[in-house]
């Protein structure tokens, strides 16, 4: 049996013929229309929307695949929108039995366990709170910073901020500023949910409507603060909502080129209103939808350098998988994960290092451990 | 006695090491490559988009065994407090109880119990086809040998007895990897790899299909792999007799091999690609999802298979070994036709058995007979609450439950009631849930009064009648009512 030679070209050839001129623009590296992407999305095809994306990130990262020793930290679950955005199990009301709010001590014990580990970035994100004081963030950070000023912090979404910026009764970028003047060196993607005002009205009425939230990482990006960019699929969006929404994103990095990765979210319905509602408790996305999420990710945002898998959401197995659909991050270690857990995740709260490695390497590719910013570190910069 | 057996076990045919070296450097190429290739041989061998599944009951007879093989956490060596063996009649029962929710076939498979003479399986065999017919799949190679070095027998023979007792098809479990060095490493005792292929050979020159499984990631390497597709193609060649090839990975967890690596999902996905591609001649290549997970079980019909295997009511062997039941997927909006072509699996498994059944009763006194009913939707899955509540002497609180169950997730109510048995009737006037009554034998007619009291409804509040005491037809009911749901 002779097998072509396919190192440095497509690894599979369109079945569907529908996809054959779109795999003559990735060949080419010319970009896809909005037409296009949404073909991606329709065809049975799964294996070759995966060549064509796997194609593009070996050209941008070869055979590397980033992860990074993290820590999640969740100050509070206390959230004004808990009634509001009906796809979230984590935000509760500020007098719910289970309401908690960490105070800065419990969250310098909580990241104590960074003294011990490799961990190089402190991941912070919570509910909108009522009352927490932007100082609350701020001396956070300081003070992390100084206890573990090697590792870098990556806190607060465009919500948050925007929330912080409306309680102070300050604009956004002055939320901003005085972020970074604590120490915080990037911005997660989450919040940005399904752009469509449609399905926004849906599951997070009310919540910061698309404009606001591009207009957050647009000032991020002009401040030189690196952010990253979330999808949450799965729910009651259509394809061509997932596309709109990519597409409102690649014009932003078009724009800016803040954007570092995209990372799609796969939506978890326990416990969730929502959930309740689609009679969806208990249910997931499937695995061939979160390969396309991703798949499709890498193909229409060719602006944007990575792709991250959220193994938390969708299971190492299929992150491993993901890595020959033109995924290239791994996401991290985490240590504690609570957001998606309380929705009925049953992965792992957190992985070892060695297990991200292990996963890396058996799926024949190279890791490199990373900073927030994608600085190889550890053995991985030597090398 | 192992030795023995192993004199008698033919040649094995040579293997080509050019062709098992060229399958093995297989494994070096991307896995999007793989899947491509294999899954263009998956369209040739079994053409069209179809995916297959079966809706059937896994009864493990017996636990007994004396294998003792490293890899199994089911088994239970003779004299051991936990064994047991299941007689014709909870048999009988299970299948039932399988057949209400709609299962064409049961995997009737069991530990090498020597105290087992044929008679058990030929009387239990004849028990089935003649009280509860249903195709059985049945006693895979290393049963069937046990059975005939018992009583030393030709295999042939034990085979044909069998199947005029009323197996229909043999499963192909055992095999493990078909490479003797392997399995004197992990399953000592077991049939060697000569006779497992003999006894195949057997079963269907008289008449009767098979699988063929492949358990993986057990320390063998991936040339051995190789070599046990190679093996399976070439009987297949020689009697067409396989229906699907079963590559499945070791769940170690309570096993002596606990601690054994697992096989990454890339692995098995490179390996379930190359057994298409090698073993050309089986139709069907199934996946497992009990091992793998939904979500990488549906990614594997792109790498080749075309079989979702079953949608299984009782899972021992696997799950004692600590792998999760299954859950539900949605397939989003990703198009991917396949998976939407499953029912029971993704997307509608979690509305299989979708909505919770509330079991109420007049009073404690009713709790015995309810019981029977509650224990078969235990048994099916089912989530149910058991209430006590009479509408007598609790008329408000007995309205409240009925009016709230359809919000608190009941899809059925089963309501068991004596003498006047009002209760049916006032839970059916203030629900729109199905309302099923089972009247009760209570006082001095007997249940007649309850019975007739339950029947006797007015236009639009109907409640459904079972026979006297007869929770259990009551939980049948309720099944089939929730199997109606799926895919509503």
């Amino acid at each position: 049996m002779i097998l072509p030679n396919t190192e440095g070209d497509l690894r599979v050839r369109p079945r569907d013929p529908l996809l054959l001129p779109i795999a003559e623009k990735v060949e080419a590296g010319q970009r896809i229309s909005r037409g296009d992407a949404i073909s991606l999305f329709e065809t049975d095809d799964l294996l070759a929307v995966g060549g064509m994306a796997d194609l593009i990130n070996r050209r941008l990262n070869g055979d590397r695949v980033y992860y990074v020793a993290n820590q999640h930290i969740n100050p509070t679950n206390v959230c004004i929108l808990n009634k509001v955005c009906v796809f979230c199990s984590y935000g509760v009301r500020p007098l719910a039995e289970d309401a908690y709010t960490m105070t800065l001590d419990e969250v310098y014990a909580e990241a104590e366990a960074a003294r011990h580990a490799p961990t190089r970035e402190f991941h912070i994100v919570g509910g909108l709170h009522p009352k927490l004081p932007l100082s609350y963030y701020t001396d956070m950070i300081r003070g992390l910073k100084e206890r573990h000023p090697t590792v870098q912090i990556k806190a607060l979404t465009a919500v948050e901020i925007a929330h912080l910026a409306r309680i102070e009764r300050i604009e956004t970028r002055d939320v901003l500023r005085q972020l970074v003047a604590a120490g915080l060196d990037s911005i997660p993607g989450g919040g940005a949910e399904v752009f469509s005002p449609a399905v926004r009205s849906t599951i997070a009425d009310r919540k910061l409507a698309a404009e606001e939230w591009l207009h957050v990482h647009r000032e991020a990006h002009e401040m030189g603060i690196p952010t990253n960019c979330t999808l949450l699929y799965g729910h009651v969006e259509s394809a061509a909502d997932r596309i709109d929404h990519m597409l409102m994103l690649r014009d932003l990095q078009d724009e800016t080129g803040g954007f570092s990765t995209f990372i799609p979210l796969a939506w978890h319905p326990d416990n969730t209103a929502l959930g309740r509602e689609l009679h969806m408790e208990g249910m997931r996305t499937g695995g061939v939808d979160d390969l396309k999420a991703l798949a499709v990710g890498r193909i229409l945002l060719d602006n944007i350098p990575h792709i991250k898998t959220h193994w938390i959401m969708v299971t190492t197995r299929v992150s491993q998988i993901a890595l020959s659909f033109g995924v290239d991050d791994l996401e991290g270690t985490v240590v504690l994960e609570k957001i998606t857990h309380t929705a009925g995740a049953d992965t792992p709260i957190g992985l070892d290092l060695d297990e991200i490695v292990t996963l890396i390497r058996d799926a024949g590719k190279t890791p490199v451990e990373r900073d927030s910013l994608y600085n190889a570190v550890g053995e991985s910069a030597v090398a | 006695m192992s030795t023995k057996m192993r004199e008698v076990s033919p040649e094995l045919a040579p293997m080509d090491r050019g062709e098992v070296a060229e399958y093995s450097a297989l494994y070096d190429r991307p896995l999007l490559e793989l899947g491509a290739l294999a899954a263009a041989r998956g369209r040739e061998a079994a053409p069209g988009d179809e995916i297959s599944y079966i809706v059937d009951r896994n009864i493990n007879y017996t636990n007994v065994c004396v294998t003792d093989c490293s890899f199994c956490a089911f088994y239970r060596r003779p004299g051991h407090e936990e064994g047991y063996v299941l007689t014709p009649e909870q048999i009988g029962t299970k299948i039932d109880e399988a057949k209400a929710i709609g299962a064409v076939q049961i995997l009737m498979q069991g530990g090498h119990n020597p105290y087992l003479k044929l008679n058990y399986y030929t009387e239990l065999l004849d028990f089935i086809k003649r009280y509860h017919p249903i195709h059985v799949h049945g006693f895979s190679a290393s049963e069937l040998d046990i059975i005939a070095r018992v009583h030393k027998m030709d295999v042939g023979a034990v085979i044909s007895e069998l199947k005029d007792a009323g197996l229909d098809s043999v499963p192909g479990a055992g095999a493990e990897i078909l490479v003797d060095g392997v399995r004197d490493r992990i399953a000592r005792k077991k049939i060697d790899t000569a006779r497992w292929l003999e006894i195949h050979r057997e079963v269907h020159a008289r008449g009767l299909l098979s699988s063929a499984t492949m358990m993986f990631g057990a320390g063998e390497s991936r040339r051995d792999r190789v070599e046990h597709m190679i093996r399976v193609r070439d009987l297949q060649s020689e009697t067409g007799g396989f229906t699907a090839f079963i590559p499945w990975t070791l769940q170690a967890d309570g096993t002596e091999m606990d601690g054994t690596p697992e096989v990454s999902a890339a692995e098995y996905l490179k390996t379930v690609a190359i057994s298409r591609i090698v073993i050309d001649n089986v139709r069907n290549l199934q996946v497992s999802y009990v091992t793998q997970g939904p979500k990488v079980a549906q990614v594997a019909l792109h790498f080749g298979c075309n079989d979702f295997g079953s949608v299984m009511m009782e899972e021992n062997v696997v799950s004692a070994a600590g792998t999760a039941p299954i859950s539900g997927l949605h397939d989003g909006t990703s198009g991917s036709g396949l998976v939407l072509r499953v029912p029971g699996v993704p997307g509608e498994e979690g509305r299989l058995m979708g909505g919770r059944v509330l079991v109420m009763m007049g009073s404690e006194s009713d709790r015995a007979v309810m019981q029977k009913g509650v224990d078969v939707l235990a048994e099916a899955g089912v989530d149910t609450e058991v209430v006590v509540s009479s509408a007598h002497r609790d008329p408000v609180r007995t309205a409240d439950i009925a009016g709230s169950a359809e919000e608190n997730g009941f899809a059925v109510v089963i309501c068991g009631a004596g003498l006047s048995a009002a209760l049916p009737g006032v839970v059916a006037a203030h629900t729109q849930l199905p309302v099923i009554g089972v009247p009760i034998s209570a006082g001095t007619l007997g249940g007649m009064d309850s019975l007739l009291s339950i029947a006797q409804m007015p236009p639009g509040v109907p409640v459904a009648a079972v026979g006297i005491d007869n929770s259990r037809n009551a939980a049948y009911l309720a099944l089939r009512l929730l199997r109606g749901k799926r895919g509503a």
